[in-house]
């Protein structure tokens, strides 16, 4: 069903083998080649782009003959920074807006007063999985860049295409609160004491869900900031944002589309970073946009 | 349930945002892909489809594709599955929560920073391309990042982490008890893998390729960012037809994703079935 993980928490709880210690040495030691060779893979291309943004001159040497942080200020004065970041940020929190507008009473709903329709909710939410992003690009220009309903190349479809790709994320966050606060009898505590069903959600549900939908907040903001493919079909030039501005500027500017990838990068890690370790030892684990 | 049940009405005025957000934006744009793919209502016709299995551009481009995701979805799962075995297993119980998280950190990666990343250290100014020439080893002879087996060491950078924190789940599963009762009841070691092990984890195995191979499919800004359009794949053969700047074909380009939708689409579906059978032994 999910592609989720509480590895962390089942891991704490085993036991360390103790039964085949004596012929366990040569296989910790492969293991822990294994844990190098991964360590080094993940981490070596960050620090490849990492030095790269802050080289002087880096073509015929292991390391950079020099460093500098011209890149890095020539890259935040440029005129295209602040409008193009700008256009991302007001896009992923527009559609953090919608999502959570769109999915919060519903899940409310599955939860308390209409199981039955679980299902359907379920795989209306987690459809975006199976459609390739480009795929999903083209079957909405195809549909929208027509009468009756035109919206094609303006920032209002690129948000609700935003919204669908976010639609999983919303879903698993939203479902994990709602499962873990025990909906049911807070829900029927709240009516029970006279409550309406909108101050219930407003006053008892919401503050209990607060996490849940920061979670899927965050993650929705990281797939959303710095998306390229969306952005280049829908909007293209017209409305360029971080992501097509950081491609559009690699063959003349390589040092600040490494800028750009730098900071990209920061983000998601420390959103990562907030989910894994402020929100809850679940780690949420999706196919991102690729 | 509560004195004041819902009625229907409300339930349908309360579901009605999400539903007709999910029809406008879900469904009817594939249907419309469907559509467009055989050249409209009024006068439809199979030709698109049939040329995505018979122009030889659109073949190549298809065979490309799923070498790439074949290799890199097989080689993540193998690796993957390895690393999630040795972080159950390993006596250092330290490094185990650091490399986690690292591992859904990267799960979550992709998109043209990767790309970009790894031309740092793989193009021909690359840091370890310079590296090797330093010790004699002329890595462009032999390997270009900008190449299908250049795609599969960038793809299989987010591969290998999601296959990781897709197996931990079922390696936690495999219960030490059932290694012991084996034994005691006089199973070998290959008896135990061979009787419970592989029969445990094999659904999750099964499971995390298929995923591993959807989303290889279905990469585009990945790609894109390394090599422009210089591979012939199929994500890339769409953008071409549906930009134009070489050829503009709208309905060539909506056949070539009709096809590719269907087999991610397949293929995710494989996911879930395969996934719902490994919960049999993840859930308890």
């Amino acid at each position: 069903m999910s592609v989720m993980s509480d590895a962390p928490a089942v891991l704490a709880t085993q036991k360390p083998e103790n039964v085949r210690e004596e012929t366990g040495r040569g296989r910790e030691i492969g293991f822990l080649i294994l844990f190098a060779i991964f360590a080094g893979y993940t981490l070596i291309p960050l620090v490849g782009v990492g030095l790269f943004s802050v080289a002087t001159t880096w073509f015929d040497t292991v390391l950079p003959v020099g460093y500098t942080l011209d890149h890095i200020t020539e890259t935040l004065n440029d005129p295209l920074f602040v409008p193009t970041v700008g256009r991302s940020i007001i896009a992923s929190l527009a559609t953090i807006a919608v999502s959570v507008a769109l999915m919060t009473p519903v899940m409310f709903l599955i939860h308390v007063a209409a199981p039955r329709a679980s299902p359907l909710v379920e795989f209306l939410s987690l459809l975006p999985f199976a459609l390739p992003t480009i795929v999903l690009a083209l079957s909405l220009i195809r549909t929208y860049s027509a009468p009756p309903i035109v919206l094609s190349g303006t920032p209002t479809l690129l948000i609700l295409a935003y919204v669908v790709t976010g639609l999983p994320f919303m879903y698993r966050a939203l479902d994990n609160s709602l499962r873990a606060i025990d909906t049911t009898t807070l829900n029927e505590a709240s009516v029970t004491l006279g409550a309406s069903r909108w101050t219930t959600l407003r006053r008892v549900i919401l503050p209990n869900i607060r996490t849940g939908i920061a979670a899927g907040a965050l993650l929705v903001f990281s797939v959303t900031f710095g998306e390229f493919t969306l952005s280049s079909f829908i909007v293209g030039d017209a409305w360029k944002t971080s992501g097509v501005w950081t491609v559009a500027i690699w063959d003349d500017q390589p040092h600040k589309t490494t800028v750009m990838v730098m900071i990209g990068f920061a983000i998601s890690w420390i959103i990562s970073l907030i989910i894994l370790v402020g929100f809850s030892k679940r780690a949420t684990v999706e196919t991102g946009q690729r | 349930m509560s004195g004041r049940t819902w009625s229907r009405i409300g339930l349908i005025l309360a579901f009605s945002p999400f539903l007709i957000f999910c029809v406008m934006f879900e469904l009817i744009p594939t249907v419309a892909l469907l559509i467009g793919s055989v050249g409209g209502i009024q006068k439809h016709s199979l030709e698109w489809i049939a040329k995505v299995f018979t122009n030889a551009t659109f073949q190549r481009s298809s065979r490309q594709s799923l070498r790439l995701a074949i290799t890199s979805s097989l080689l993540g799962a193998l690796i993957g599955t390895a690393i999630g075995y040795a972080l159950t297993r390993t006596r250092h119980g330290r490094i185990r929560g650091p490399l986690i998280g690292l591992a859904s950190l990267s799960a979550n990666a992709g998109g043209i920073s990767l790309g970009f990343a790894f031309i740092t250290i793989l193009g021909s100014a690359g840091m370890i391309t310079i590296l090797l020439r330093q010790f004699g080893i002329d890595l462009m002879s032999f390997f270009s990042i900008y190449s299908v087996i250049g795609l599969i060491v960038v793809y299989l950078y987010f591969q290998v982490p999601l296959m990781i924190v897709l197996m931990l789940p079922a390696f936690a599963a495999l219960k030490d008890d059932w290694s012991e009762a084996s034994a005691s009841l006089g199973g070998t070691g290959r008896d135990f893998w061979r009787r419970i092990g592989i029969p445990v984890l094999m659904p999750s195995v099964i499971a995390g390729t298929v995923l591993l191979f959807a989303s290889s499919m279905g990469a585009y800004a990945t790609a894109q960012a390394l090599i422009g359009s210089r591979i012939n794949l199929m994500t890339i053969q769409i953008s071409i037809l549906r930009r134009g700047e070489i050829l503009y074909q709208p309905a060539q380009a909506d056949a070539m994703a009709t096809v590719l939708l269907a087999i991610v689409a397949l293929s995710v579906l494989a996911y879930h079935i395969m996934q719902r059978s490994a919960q049999r032994w993840t859930n308890t």
